[in-house]
């Protein structure tokens, strides 16, 4: 995929009509060509240009992790499954309340705008709206408001590309491993047009196997349950293997993930990355451990916003249990191992994966460790 | 009242440079008739625009019917009542008039009653090309063609004469290049207009018995051979014992004088000219045919006389012995399309093996230096501020929103540019007038053996009630879900802006109660919703939420074409870019408003890098101001 060629032809014909679109949202707000409806990208005409932010800032256009990584913490990718680490234990917000599991994401949030003095902080909201959308909240006070996963693509990128037309600040961003690592290209992809060009948002990554498709998760939440108002989704770590939809009143119905498969983003299955590897702290749920995150630190940023909490008695850590994190990284392993397998096999995304061969080999020659 | 038209003129002996069509209704001025009556269609709407200003309610009615089988029979209907009468239509209109035609034959006629078909040979402002004397035959009618001016004036004459004498409908065909051309028609007397109109209630029009009708037809047909035979519009100029005979007819015989004179081959090439097409006039046929061995058949469209020709030579070989007829068929004339001087010339020039450059081989080079820069090469589309434009923006956006590959059938109209880049190329069927809600009716009921796509079936106000309501009644009928838009845009646009029903004049300039679309929809039982085009977003969702309904639905899209608006009330906004704000081609635009949207009213400065207004030809729709990604385009109300 050279410069040469048209990055609206190359993103909608190789990228999103071939499935392979995982609904950042960062190719959209951007122009007039692509637009959302309903969970859905529409191209009704056609852009010529080339060299375009859309491909661009597209986690599944061009991307050079041995490039992207040097920049960010001046280290090789090696395909190591949990990515650049710093620090990994688990921990939990003191008020957790409203958490999808230990609050940390939204205390780290918080503690972004109070601490660090940022702006605001790019949420994604799905409670009271029919498909899921960026948000930037400026009140920290409202960030838990947005807590909780939907599991559906959000294209929560969008918002950023609207919003920093009239704001140029720097915010806090929660978001998924695709966004984050859509977000380092937007940082990094030098174009005049680029307004996130340089910009050094904090990073908070959220764990993901996998994403919903939007329009085929509604429709099928709504012939189950029709309008009723949900207030929590839950995926409970293996062997559960199910999905929890809660009601306002705690009543709770359990769906069997073989029921939610077929609504699976199919662009999900590519992506290499459960961790959000290019993220500043990412987080995710404890596997048996209720109530608690798995917090992987990854830059100093990350680092010294975390141990500040820590010390300030925001957040209580405790080591992560080394069965958990043979789990944590076998999980993320396998994931990058089918992901680079399809791609290799399917010829999806052509040319637009680089990877350093020693990295390729690890990945695909990874030794899955037994449970100890 | 509109002004009255020159041919109404009564002064013998004037000469006035008229149109073929203008010539046309002079004839029928000047043969008394009464009534005409006709559907407007290129190029045939001449006609009834000339005779609508020489109208008087009491001694000529002439009328915009709402389609050519009604206007037929309004024509048929006077001469019931013996009075004389013009039908006038286009060849896709013949078809529609044809199935009344196919009973009219066999029925008889009382006052001399005439049917104008002007053909289009080559499509060019028709959805088909197609050679409508061939239905002349089918019908066992008269056919003739005229061939000049002052000629389709005089054959039109002799017509209603002839259509009484034999007491049949009779048919003249033109085609483009004598309908728009024009030449000078010197002016005969105007007739007394004396008849009462009077059904005898002793006699009848009625096609019983079928067979002896239709034999007194064919038996009507072999006297006429012999009429025709002695007729004056057949004619052979050249030698006594020519090479070569080129038969001809319409704007053929031009042609061909043209190329035998250019060629100066008038000692070796005669020219045969039929005016009487059909029945073949044999007798005099045969004379020419002993004049020769060979025969070069030059004429527009299909080898009707070539054909007719070759069938009478067949017939007599014993007596003709072996000719040869150079036409379509050996590759001498073009299989398709209209005639230029040049195909006779160059047909000749191949049988005669005559070296002649009619023009300088570098003649086409020459040209195009002369023009590059005068001639501003563009794509046939929408004018500026046209409704249908932002229309088919709003429904090319709807349904890729739709995501359902849903797809578009319409027809004939100023709307069918909707299948090119102007139209954002989002109509995918086109056929007769009407065509789009028929089809689509066959399309909406598939849905139960799995088909996925939505349908939308476009037309506009004058094709609805020309066509359409029928297929609407079907699609209501058989409850075929996909979702009609009428495109309203209150004119005949296409044609030339003639009054249809909807707009509440006639042809004739009387105010009548317009007849309203939309209760028509409503009777039929669709709840019709009234959108405005130029408002995307409410247009939009109209059709979003109409696309997933289950039943048959029907919008109108109502707002005036844009040529009468601006002729009626000018400008409707002041549009201005800010070319600060205009981010041109870079990434984020990408020449959205002149690359994509297309109104010819924005141009794009390739030296300045932004878009600009062309005052010379907004129309100040406003509709640009809301598809501007950067909200640059800006508008402003005109007092």
């Amino acid at each position: 995929m050279s410069e040469t060629s048209k990055s609206f032809k190359t993103l909608t014909e190789e990228i999103i009509k071939r499935g392979e679109c995982i609904r950042c949202g960062a190719c959209l707000g951007l122009c007039p060509y692509l637009t959302l409806y309903e969970g859905a990208i529409v191209f009704p005409d056609a852009c010529d240009l080339t060299g375009g932010r859309c491909l661009n800032f597209c986690p599944r256009g061009p991307v050079d992790l041995g490039t992207l990584t040097r920049r960010i913490w001046n280290e090789d990718y090696t395909g190591l499954p949990l990515g650049y680490t710093v620090k990994i234990v688990m921990a939990k917000a003191k008020d957790h309340s409203n958490a999808q599991y230990g609050g940390i994401a939204t205390t780290l949030a918080q503690a972004a705008l109070i601490n660090n003095r940022l702006s605001g902080a790019l949420l994604t909201r799905w409670r009271d709206v029919a498909y899921p959308e960026g948000v930037l909240v400026h009140d920290p006070r409202d960030i838990p408001a947005y807590s909780g996963s939907h599991y559906a693509g959000a294209y929560t990128l969008a918002a950023l590309n609207r919003i920093r037309k009239s704001h140029s600040e720097t915010f806090a961003v929660i978001g998924l491993p695709c966004q984050i690592l859509a977000l380092r290209k937007m940082h990094s992809f030098d174009h005049p047009e680029n307004i996130h060009q340089g910009k050094k948002d904090l990073l908070i990554g959220l764990f993901c196997t996998w994403g919903l498709s939007p329009r085929d998760f509604r429709a099928d939440m709504q012939h189950r349950f029709g309008n009723r108002k949900i207030v929590k989704y839950d995926i409970p770590p293996p062997p559960a293997n199910r999905l929890d939809i809660f009601f306002e009143n705690d009543e709770k119905v359990e769906i069997p993930l073989e029921e939610i498969r077929p609504l699976l983003n199919p662009g999900c299955r590519t992506c290499l990355d459960m961790t959000a590897e290019f993220a500043d702290i990412s987080v995710g749920a404890a596997e048996g451990f209720p109530g608690w995150n798995t917090v992987i630190i990854r830059s100093g940023k990350g680092l010294d916003l975390f141990d500040r909490l820590v010390s300030k008695g925001a957040i209580e850590t405790i080591p992560l249990p080394e069965t958990s994190l043979h789990h944590l990284t076998n999980a993320a392993a396998i994931k990058k191992k089918k992901a680079l397998n399809l791609i290799e096999q399917e010829n999806t995304s052509p040319n637009t994966l680089m990877l350093p061969p020693a990295a390729r080999e690890a990945i695909l020659n990874f030794q899955f460790s037994e449970e100890s | 009242m509109p002004s009255l038209h020159p041919i109404a003129i009564d002064d013998p002996g004037r000469i006035e440079l008229l149109m073929g069509n203008e010539a046309i209704a002079r004839g029928a001025l000047e043969s008394g008739v009464r009534v005409a009556a006709a559907y407007p269609g290129n190029p045939s709407s001449e006609i009834i625009e000339a005779l609508s200003r020489a109208a008087d309610p009491s001694r000529l009615h002439v009328q915009w019917s709402v389609n050519e089988k009604v206007a037929l029979e309004v024509a048929a209907g006077a001469s019931f009542f013996g009075l004389r009468a013009l039908a006038a239509m286009k060849q896709n209109g013949l078809n529609v008039a044809y199935d009344f035609l196919t009973n009219l034959n066999l029925c008889g006629v009382k006052g001399g009653l005439v049917v104008v078909v002007c053909d289009d040979p080559g499509g060019i402002s028709s959805s088909n090309e197609q050679d409508t004397r061939f239905m002349a035959r089918l019908t066992d009618i008269p056919l003739l063609e005229v061939a000049g001016f002052e000629d389709a004036r005089d054959i039109v004459r002799y017509a209603f004469d002839l259509s009484e004498e034999i007491g049949s409908v009779v048919m003249v065909r033109s085609v483009t290049r004598i309908s728009h051309g024009r030449g000078p028609v010197t002016f005969d007397l105007l007739p007394e207009l004396s008849r009462k109109p009077r059904f005898d209630p002793k006699g009848s029009f009625t096609p019983f018995p079928i067979l002896v009708k239709h034999e007194k037809r064919h038996e009507a047909l072999l006297d006429l051979e012999d009429t025709f035979s002695r007729s004056s519009f057949n004619t052979y100029t050249g030698p006594d014992n020519p090479e070569l005979v080129v038969v001809t007819s319409g704007i053929g015989v031009l042609f061909s004088e043209e190329a035998v004179e250019l060629l100066g081959q008038q000692n070796r090439v005669g020219i045969a000219h039929l005016g009487t097409t059909w029945p073949l006039p044999k007798a005099w046929l045969r004379e020419i045919i002993e004049k020769t061995d060979r025969f070069l058949v030059v004429e527009e469209v299909d080898p009707f006389i070539e054909n007719n020709l070759k069938e009478f030579l067949g017939e007599n070989t014993g007596r003709f012995g072996a000719k040869t007829v150079f036409g379509k068929s050996s590759g001498h004339m073009p299989s398709v399309g209209g005639l230029t001087p040049e195909h006779p010339l160059n047909a000749l020039k191949a049988l005669f093996e005559i070296p002649f450059e009619p023009r300088p081989a570098d003649y086409s080079r020459l040209v195009e230096e002369k023009t590059t820069g005068l001639i501003i090469d563009r794509a046939l589309g929408f004018c500026p501020g046209c409704p249908h434009r932002a229309s088919f923006w709003v429904i090319k956006n709807a349904l890729a929103k739709d995501g359902r590959e849903g797809i578009v059938t319409g027809d004939i109209g100023c709307y069918a540019m909707s299948m090119w880049p102007s139209g954002y190329q989002v109509s995918k069927t086109l056929q007769a007038m009407g065509s789009g809600v028929g089809v689509a009716s066959g399309m909406g009921i598939l849905d139960v053996m799995g088909k996925t796509q939505p349908v939308i079936a476009v037309c506009g106000d004058s094709t609805f009630f020309h066509a359409a309501i029928p297929a609407l009644i079907n699609t209501r009928f058989n409850t075929s879900p996909f979702v009609t838009i009428i495109l309203d845009n209150s004119a005949t646009a296409m044609t030339g802006f003639q009054p249809h029903p909807g707009t509440g004049t006639t042809c004739m300039g009387q105010e009548v109660d317009p007849i309203e679309v939309t209760r028509i929809c409503e009777s039929i039982g669709f709840d019709v919703r009234t959108l405005d085009p130029f408002d995307l977003g409410t247009t939009e969702t109209a059709i979003l939420t109409a696309l997933r309904s289950e039943t048959p639905q029907v919008l109108i899209f109502k707002r005036t074409c844009a040529l009468i608006a601006f002729k009626e009330a000018g400008k409707r906004y002041a549009m201005t870019v800010d070319s600060e704000k205009c981010i041109g081609e870079t990434c984020g635009c990408d020449r959205y408003c002149t690359r994509v949207f297309k109104c010819p009213g924005l141009i794009w400065n390739p030296d300045t890098k932004k878009a600009e207004i062309d005052e010379a030809i907004c129309t100040g729709c406003g509709v640009c101001a809301d598809i501007c990604p950067e909200k640059a385009i800006s508008r402003e109300a005109i007092a």
